[in-house]
C-alpha cells in the first residue's frame, strides 16, 4: 500500500478516535436517526441542513459528521415505517410492507431489532465491496480526461432525468432548469458575468445549499402542514421481541447476503436510487424464499431483505459518487454538493488527491451504523415518540433552522431570499408532480460538464474530434443513446405484452 | 360579498371539525364527501395554474436567452443549448396542460413504474378545499419568515415567529410560549455559542 494511503488511514483512525470527534459522530448519528424518523425528511434533507453547520469544520471532520448522519437516517426511516406505516424516506418504503403488519401483530420490537441488525450488517457489506473495488477503480481513473468526464456528466444528466418518477418531459424540464440555474454567475473559464441581474451577490451564482434547503426542507414543510399529515395514527408498540429480531437476521443469513448483493449492485448504478434497491431486494426475497405467501402479512424476512439492501447500496453508492463524480442517489448528490462547498472537485481525481476524506467517510459510516443499531435496539420504544410530532410544531422549527442555516453558510442575507424562492419553486414542483432531484443533480453536474467541455477544447486546440477519440468516450455516448431510448423500448415492450 | 363564515374558532386553525368543514364548503357539500373533495378554493381549473407556471418559465427563459446576445462563444454555448432545449420542453408541457391527450401520445408514460427518488404520499384526511386553504396559509407564513429576518433581525425573529406561528395553529398560549422559549434557546446556543456565527440585528 502506498505511503499516502497509509497516511490517510492513519489520519482517519486518529480523527475518529479523538473523543471530541467521537462525540460529534454520536451527535450526528442521533440527529440522523431523529431526522430519518420524520416523514418526508430522510438523508437528503438531513445532509442539506448539516452542510451549512459543518461548513466551518475541517473537511475531514465535516465529512465524518455528514457520513455519520447519513448512516443514522437510513435506520431512522425504517423505525417510522415499522411503527406507523410511514417510511421516513423513499429508501425505506418496502420496509413497511412487512414491518407495519409486524407492529400490528405485537412484534414491533422484533421488527425494529431485525431492521437495526440487518441495516448495520448490510452497510458493512456494502462498504466492504467499496473498499475491495478501490484498486480497480484507481485503474479506471486514468481513463478519464476532460472529454470523458464531459460525456460521463452528460450521461449522468441523461440517466437521472429519465428514471425519475413521472413522465420524461417533466424530468428533463427539471434537469434543464437546474442547468440554467447552474449557469448563473461568473463563468469559470472566461470569468465573464452571466445572468447576474446586476446584483453583486449573484457573481457567485446560485448557491447549491440554499437551493437544496429551499427545494426540499421548505417545500416539504409547506406540504406537511397543508396536508395535515399526522404520523401518529398507528399502533406504536415497540417493546416486544427484541432478542428474537436479533436471532432472525442470523437465521436468514443467506437471504441477508442475497439482499445485500442486490442493494450493492443497484448502489453502483448512478441515479437508480434507494427506492429501487429495497423494492428489488424485497421482491427477490419473495421469489426465492419458501412460504412466500407470508410476505406482506408480517414476515420478518421482508424487513431483513429491504433494510439489508438499503444500507448496502449506500456503501457501493460511494463508488460512482466519490470515484466518478456521478451520484447514485439524492443524498449522494447532496454529498457531492458538500465536496464542492469545501473546494474539493468530485470525480476521478478525488480518490487520488483526497484519499484521507474517502477513508474518513468509510470509517464514519462503519462506526455510525454500529452506533445506530445499538441505539436503535436499546431505545426502540422511546424512538416512537418522535414520529408523533405535530407537523404544526415541527414546521416552524425546521423553517427557522433552514433559513438560519443558509445564512450561516457564508453570512450573506441574500441567501435567505434564494432559499425562499427555491422553497416556493419546490412546492410548485411537488404540486405539478415534477421531481426536484434532477434539478439538484443538474446544478451539481452542469458546471462539471461545461468546464470539461471547454477544457477538452483547449487541450485539442478547438478540435471537436477529441470528444470521440477514446473508447471510454464512445462507451458513454452509447450509454446516453441507450438511456434516451430505454423508456420508449419499455413502453413498446409493455404495449406488446398487453396486446 | 362572500357568504363564507369567519374563521375565528380555536379549531379552525388546526383540526377543522366536520360541522365547520361543512360550513366552509357551503350547503351543497352537506351530503356528499365526493363534492367536498372536488370543491376548490380557486375559481379556475388546475390546468391554468400549470399553464401559468410553464408559460411564466417560458417567458423567463426567452428573456434570459435574449441577454446572451453579444456574449462570447464560450459564455453563450451552454446557456443557449440548455435554454433552447428547455423552451422546447416547456412548449410540450404547456401543450399537455392546455390540450391533454394531444401530446401525451408521443411521450412515454412511466407513472406506473417505481419512483427512484421520491414516493407519493397520500394527501392526508383533508378535503381539497381545506388543503388549498392551508397551502395559502403556509406559503404566507413561509414568506413572512425571511421578511421578519430582514426587517426585525435574526435573533429577535425566532421567538416572535415561533410564538405567532404556534399560537395561530395551536391556539394554546402556554404551549406556544414554552416551545418558543426552548427552541430560541436551542438555536441560539447552536448557532451563536457553538458555531460562533454573528447574525445581523
Amino acid at each position: 500500500m502506498a505511503v499516502a494511503q497509509m497516511e490517510a488511514i492513519d489520519i482517519a483512525i486518529n480523527t475518529v478516535s479523538n473523543p471530541y470527534n467521537f462525540l460529534l459522530i454520536l451527535a450526528a448519528v442521533i440527529l440522523g436517526m431523529f431526522m430519518g424518523m420524520l416523514p418526508g425528511m430522510g438523508g437528503t434533507i438531513t445532509l442539506a441542513l448539516l452542510i451549512p453547520l459543518t461548513y466551518t469544520f475541517e473537511p475531514v471532520v465535516a465529512f465524518m459528521v455528514l457520513a455519520a448522519a447519513l448512516g443514522g437516517t437510513n435506520f431512522g426511516g425504517s423505525v417510522s415505517a415499522i411503527l406507523i406505516n410511514t417510511p421516513g424516506s423513499a429508501p425505506n418504503a418496502a420496509t413497511l410492507l412487512d414491518g407495519y403488519p409486524m407492529t400490528r401483530n405485537g412484534e414491533g420490537g422484533r421488527a425494529i431489532t431485525a431492521s437495526a441488525v440487518s441495516s448495520a450488517a448490510g452497510a458493512i457489506f456494502g462498504l466492504l465491496i467499496f473498499v475491495l473495488s478501490l484498486p480497480i477503480l484507481r485503474e479506471i481513473i486514468v481513463l478519464f480526461g476532460p472529454p470523458e468526464i464531459f460525456w460521463l456528466g452528460m450521461w449522468g444528466l441523461t440517466v437521472i432525468a429519465i428514471i425519475i418518477k413521472g413522465d420524461m418531459t417533466s424530468g428533463l424540464i427539471s434537469a434543464s432548469l437546474g442547468l440554467i440555474f447552474a449557469i448563473h454567475g461568473l463563468n469559470a473559464i472566461t470569468a465573464n458575468e452571466r445572468w447576474t441581474y446586476g446584483a453583486v451577490e449573484m457573481l457567485d451564482g446560485i448557491q447549491l445549499i440554499p437551493a437544496l434547503i429551499g427545494l426540499f426542507a421548505v417545500a416539504e414543510m409547506i406540504k406537511l402542514v397543508s396536508e395535515g399529515e399526522n404520523a401518529s395514527r398507528g399502533n406504536a408498540d415497540a417493546t416486544s421481541g427484541k432478542l428474537q429480531g436479533f436471532k432472525d437476521v442470523f437465521a436468514n443469513k443467506f437471504l441477508f447476503i442475497r439482499s445485500s448483493i442486490v442493494g450493492g449492485i443497484i448502489g453502483i448504478i448512478p441515479g437508480v436510487g434507494g427506492a429501487a434497491a429495497n423494492y428489488v431486494a424485497y421482491f427477490q426475497a419473495m421469489q426465492t424464499e419458501p412460504d412466500s405467501e407470508k410476505f406482506g402479512t408480517g414476515d420478518v424476512r421482508g424487513v431483513i431483505a429491504s433494510e439489508a439492501s438499503n444500507d448496502a447500496k449506500d456503501g457501493t453508492g460511494l463508488l460512482p459518487t466519490l470515484g466518478l463524480g456521478i451520484p447514485g442517489s439524492a443524498s449522494m448528490a447532496v454529498l457531492l454538493g458538500a465536496f464542492i462547498l469545501h473546494g474539493i472537485t468530485p470525480g476521478p481525481m478525488l480518490i487520488e488527491e483526497n484519499f484521507d476524506i474517502v477513508t474518513i467517510i468509510v470509517a464514519a459510516l462503519l462506526i455510525s451504523n454500529v452506533l445506530t443499531s445499538t441505539i436503535g435496539i436499546l431505545l426502540s420504544d422511546k424512538l416512537a415518540v418522535v414520529t408523533r410530532l405535530d407537523p404544526r410544531i415541527l414546521a416552524p422549527v425546521i423553517l427557522i433552522v433552514s433559513f438560519f442555516g443558509t445564512y450561516a453558510m457564508n453570512n450573506v442575507v441574500f441567501q435567505i431570499w434564494v432559499t425562499l424562492l427555491f422553497g416556493l419553486l419546490g412546492y410548485v414542483m411537488i404540486k405539478l408532480d415534477i421531481s426536484r432531484v434532477p434539478m439538484i443533480l443538474a446544478m451539481v453536474l452542469g458546471p462539471i460538464v461545461e468546464d470539461n467541455f471547454f477544457r477538452a477544447l483547449q487541450i485539442s486546440g478547438s478540435e471537436y474530434g477529441i470528444f470521440f477519440d477514446s473508447y471510454t468516450s464512445l462507451i458513454f455516448i452509447a450509454l446516453i443513446g441507450i438511456s434516451l431510448f430505454l423508456p420508449y423500448i419499455r413502453v413498446f415492450v409493455r404495449n406488446r405484452v398487453i396486446a | 360579498m362572500t357568504s363564507e363564515p369567519k374563521d375565528t374558532s380555536i379549531e379552525s386553525a388546526g383540526e377543522v371539525p366536520k360541522s365547520q368543514e361543512k360550513e366552509l364548503l357551503g350547503s351543497e357539500s352537506s351530503d356528499s364527501a365526493e363534492t367536498s373533495e372536488e370543491r376548490s378554493l380557486f375559481p379556475v381549473d388546475a390546468k391554468w395554474f400549470e399553464a401559468a407556471f410553464y408559460g411564466g418559465v417560458l417567458v423567463w427563459i426567452a428573456w434570459l436567452l435574449l441577454q446572451t446576445r453579444g456574449w462570447s462563444f464560450e459564455d453563450r454555448l451552454f446557456p443557449c443549448m440548455a435554454g433552447l432545449i428547455l423552451m422546447g420542453l416547456l412548449i410540450v408541457q404547456l401543450g399537455k396542460a392546455l390540450f391533454p391527450g394531444l401530446i401525451e401520445s408521443v411521450t412515454p408514460d412511466l407513472s406506473d413504474e417505481d419512483p427512484a427518488f421520491e414516493i407519493d404520499t397520500d394527501r392526508g384526511d383533508r378535503s381539497r378545499y381545506e388543503r388549498q386553504k392551508y397551502e395559502l396559509l403556509m406559503i404566507g407564513w413561509v414568506i413572512a419568515l425571511p421578511l421578519l429576518l430582514n426587517f426585525v433581525g435574526f435573533i429577535l425573529t425566532i421567538p416572535i415567529y415561533l410564538f405567532a406561528f404556534l399560537l395561530y395553529f395551536l391556539r394554546d398560549t402556554t404551549k406556544a410560549a414554552i416551545i418558543s422559549a426552548l427552541t430560541t434557546a436551542a438555536i441560539y446556543v447552536l448557532f451563536v455559542v457553538v458555531l460562533n456565527i454573528r447574525f445581523p440585528s
